[in-house]
């Protein structure tokens, strides 16, 4: 069990400029003038029979093709886009308005707004995909970020992303330019309580709540497609019934309430057991929530939750959420019959501290 | 902060407001002193109430409900069809009006089979459901075998229901229907005795259909079969409960007896069912939730699930003898065995009966859309004056057919219909049990809402905790 590395180092390179190249292991690869072929040492890629790039190591889970951004002033490739990956994400910044308690991924100093090279890099992509979009806050650069999308959707319409914010940066000026765009995005949201100050205490940030009510309701006015996400705390799990009565009443709109289980990183680590609550032991108020949307008619995913710490009449809702660079079995799982239809575990899951109850199912 | 256009009803002691998106509060206080008190503000704004100011996200989602209250896909997803009306029974209240076995003229020839095709054809949505009634459509069952492969070549997603009296259906017709996936639905009017008073009038008839019922439920599963009584004596509802129980059945539907077809003539009673039908059905319910609390084998029931999905599902329209507009041959539509078409299955029966010609074109000619342009003129509660002050209408439902079916005009005062009567009942039933909070009552309400037994997490305005 080893994660897949989404950034690789340059030993040797002979370029200056970044660019974007797509990578494959076949000798005869033809997709653009920027085509790379990686030799079978797995250590050096090279364009039209020439040596370009040498890694640092050894990369022995190429995809069957790859697009990559290498940067070579820093030494560094993204490994942009897999062709079997469940999930291709740009992180656009590192910056971030809030300070949610359970971040995974801190705020810092870092912008990657590479549109361009983004561009050239979607431009290799065959066929449909979704392009995942997150942070920090990427509507930070929301001006930036909509003009991207719109030239992408002008050349390449079967192109879709799936856009992670905080969604309190939408102002009705938006509003002709996301209708334009509202075939093509996702707009995934987090809300975590009906009540103003549960919310903003949680995502560390006054008022955070009046402005996501505001910013919502841009989403509504401009038809966009929404999906909102509720990470499950104990700040917030006794509420959620609540919550759940709220979407239906109030954001009738939802295309669907993803419900998240707690990943172990970031702020998440510190004072865990007071922010971990383990549904595998109580899963009842959970669904309770689940009940609602089935009463009031909307849809529920079910994130991070492995298919054993959910009661048999919900596992229809759980989706293998975890990509795959960043997931794993314990040994508990081994035995089990539906591995491959669960999320599993996150990477850096911690068996003392994380579920009583993972066991094998069948 | 602004209040929503409500209409109030008293139930018991308190009172319940309701307002067009179908959001309500119930409460021992009125809707305007709710508002006057400052801390419950939030609460209004969040159950529905009240909005600050107009496009806000409270104004926006109360639009947006009523839309979805309102909104009539514009593909047909519901074709009901005739191909045959001859039967192999005679019940005593037949509706749809039968013809006998042995006659000639009562079926498609195969140009109205292909005739039919066409048509669904260039109607038809991407997820249709086919209900094929009669007559007894299994005396033709060779002929839809083949107009279902056709249909599943049209649409690939289309669902097919037949509609038979299981009096006589062979192994290799049930393999044929397992094998194309259809569903099956039948009429079980309670035990053996009164199944067979009803419709077989002879034993054996009946004992010939109780073991076909029980070869189809062997080989296709209680999933693929819906069986449906028709209550003509109210006071056997809980024999029939328990007829369907152990026949293993999660789900039973206490309709009441229509007062169409040969019905109007034999089952005169059936006139002013009202009242009589809602006390026995009322309570039969309670029985019925209280033997849920009790047994492991949990049983919901159709027509009070309906009224409670009005309520708490917007959009939930796809009953079509229970919503509200009520547009005609929108989603819908019946064609008889001699290519006419119907707004529904009553009009049908009324026509053959000779009532009134409800027809709304035929297989040949297509829609006569001057006809249905005024038959939806009459299909929504807001054209009946009764209406404008209820508390229910933005749960309730319109048949204008049935209207005319028992009054013979659709100018009536609605309070004093049958209908209406019984949809209150129901309706108070609901917002008096909730009130109450009784448990029972709140875990058979969920089964009814999601299929779990348990009591719901669902606010009901005052009652955020």
């Amino acid at each position: 069990m080893y994660m897949i590395e989404l950034s690789l180092n340059i030993l040797e390179i002979h370029r200056e400029e970044d660019f974007v190249i797509s990578v494959t292991a076949e000798k005869d690869n033809l997709h653009s003038n920027n085509s790379g072929t990686l030799a079978d040492d797995k250590t050096k890629v090279s364009i039209e029979g020439n040596f370009a790039i040498g890694l640092s190591k050894p990369i022995l889970d190429l995809s069957p093709y790859e697009i990559w951004i290498v940067f070579p002033k820093s030494k560094k490739i993204t490994r942009f886009f897999r062709s079997d990956a469940n999930s291709n994400t740009i992180l656009l910044t590192e910056q971030c308005d809030q300070r949610c308690i359970m971040c995974s991924q801190p705020p810092k100093n870092y912008d990657y707004t590479h549109f361009e090279l983004y561009k050239e890099a979607i431009a290799l992509i065959e066929g449909p995909s979704v392009i995942g979009i997150s942070g920090g806050e990427p509507t930070l650069f929301k001006t930036e970020l909509l003009e991207f999308i719109s030239d992408i959707v002008k050349i390449k319409p079967d192109i879709k992303f799936h856009v992670l914010t905080n969604g309190q940066h939408f102002s009705d000026e938006d509003i002709n330019t996301l209708k334009a765009l509202r075939k093509s995005i996702i707009w995934a949201v987090p809300i975590y309580s009906r009540d103003a100050s549960e919310h903003d205490k949680i995502v560390g940030k006054k008022g955070a709540f009046d402005e996501l009510l505001k910013g919502l309701n841009v989403l509504a006015k401009s038809s966009s497609i929404l999906e909102l996400r509720t990470v499950v705390l104990r700040e917030n799990i006794f509420g959620i019934s609540l919550l759940a009565n709220f979407i239906g009443i109030n954001l009738p709109w939802v295309q669907s309430w993803s419900i998240m289980q707690l990943e172990k990183k970031g702020y998440a680590v510190f004072e865990w057991e007071k922010k971990f609550y383990d549904t595998s032991s109580d899963f009842k108020i959970l669904s309770k929530a689940i009940e609602i949307s089935q009463a009031r008619g909307f849809a529920v995913d079910l994130y991070n939750f492995p298919l054993c710490t959910v009661p048999s009449q919900f596992r229809k809702y759980c989706r293998k959420s975890i990509s795959d660079w960043k997931s794993k079995y314990i040994k508990a799982c081994m035995p089990c019959a539906d591995k491959k239809l669960c999320s599993g575990l996150f990477e850096w899951y911690d068996e003392a501290s994380g579920f009583k109850n993972i066991k094998a199912l069948k | 902060m602004n209040l929503f256009p409500f209409i109030s009803r008293k139930i018991g002691q308190s009172v319940l407001s309701t307002n067009e998106a179908g959001r309500f509060i119930l409460s021992d206080d009125t809707l305007p002193q709710i508002a006057k008190k400052a801390d419950e503000t939030t609460n209004l704004y969040q159950t529905g109430m009240a909005y600050d100011e107009e496009s806000d996200i409270y104004f926006n989602s109360y639009i947006f409900d009523i839309a979805r209250r309102n909104f009539i896909p514009k593909t047909i997803d519901y074709f009901m069809i005739i191909p045959t009306l001859r039967c192999n029974l005679n019940c005593t209240y037949c509706q749809v009006s039968r013809a006998n076995e042995d006659a000639l003229g009562f079926d498609w020839d195969d140009q109205q089979y292909e005739t039919f095709i066409k048509f669904f054809d260039r109607h038809s949505g991407d997820t249709p459901k086919v209900e094929i009634q009669g007559g007894e459509p299994l005396l033709v069952y060779a002929k839809l075998e083949k107009l279902i492969l056709t249909l599943r070549k049209l649409r690939p997603s289309c669902e097919i229901v037949i509609c038979t009296n299981l009096q006589d259906i062979s192994d290799h017709v049930i393999k044929s229907i397992k094998k194309l996936s259809i569903f099956i639905s039948s009429s079980l009017d309670g035990p053996l005795k009164t199944h067979d008073r009803n419709r077989t009038q002879n034993i054996a008839s009946a004992k010939k259909f109780y073991n076909n019922l029980n070869s189809c439920i062997n080989e296709l599963g209680h999933e693929k079969i819906s069986l449906l009584p028709t209550i003509v004596d109210p006071r056997i509802m809980m024999e029939v409960y328990l007829e369907y129980k152990n026949l293993g059945f999660n789900e039973i539907f206490m309709r009441p007896v229509n007062y169409q077809g040969f019905a109007r003539k034999k089952h005169s009673s059936s006139k002013s069912i009202g009242d009589e039908w809602s006390d026995s059905y009322l309570q039969f319910l309670e029985w019925l939730f209280n033997e849920n609390e009790t047994s492991d084998h949990k049983i919901s029931e159709t027509f009070f699930s309906l009224h409670a999905k009005r309520i708490f599902k917007a959009g939930y329209n796809s009953h079509v003898d229970f919503r509200n507009p009520n547009p005609v041959a929108k989603d819908y539509v019946v064609v008889n065995f001699d290519g006419k078409l119907f707004p529904s299955d009553e009009a049908r029966m009324l026509d053959r009966i000779g009532i009134i010609d409800l027809s709304i074109g035929d297989l040949d000619y297509g829609f006569d859309d001057k006809k249905i342009g005024q038959i939806d003129d009459l299909s929504k509660l807001e054209n009946y004056s009764q209406c404008q002050s209820c508390a229910y209408k933005p749960f309730c439902g319109i048949d204008v057919v049935d209207l005319i079916s028992k009054h013979g005009t659709v100018d009536v005062n609605m309070h004093e219909t049958d209908n209406c009567k019984m949809h209150m009942r129901i309706f108070d039933f609901i917002f008096e049990n909730i009130k109450k909070n009784n448990p029972i009552f709140m875990k058979n309400l969920n089964l009814n809402l999601t299929g779990t037994y348990a009591e719901p997490h669902l606010t009901f305005g005052n009652v955020y905790d």
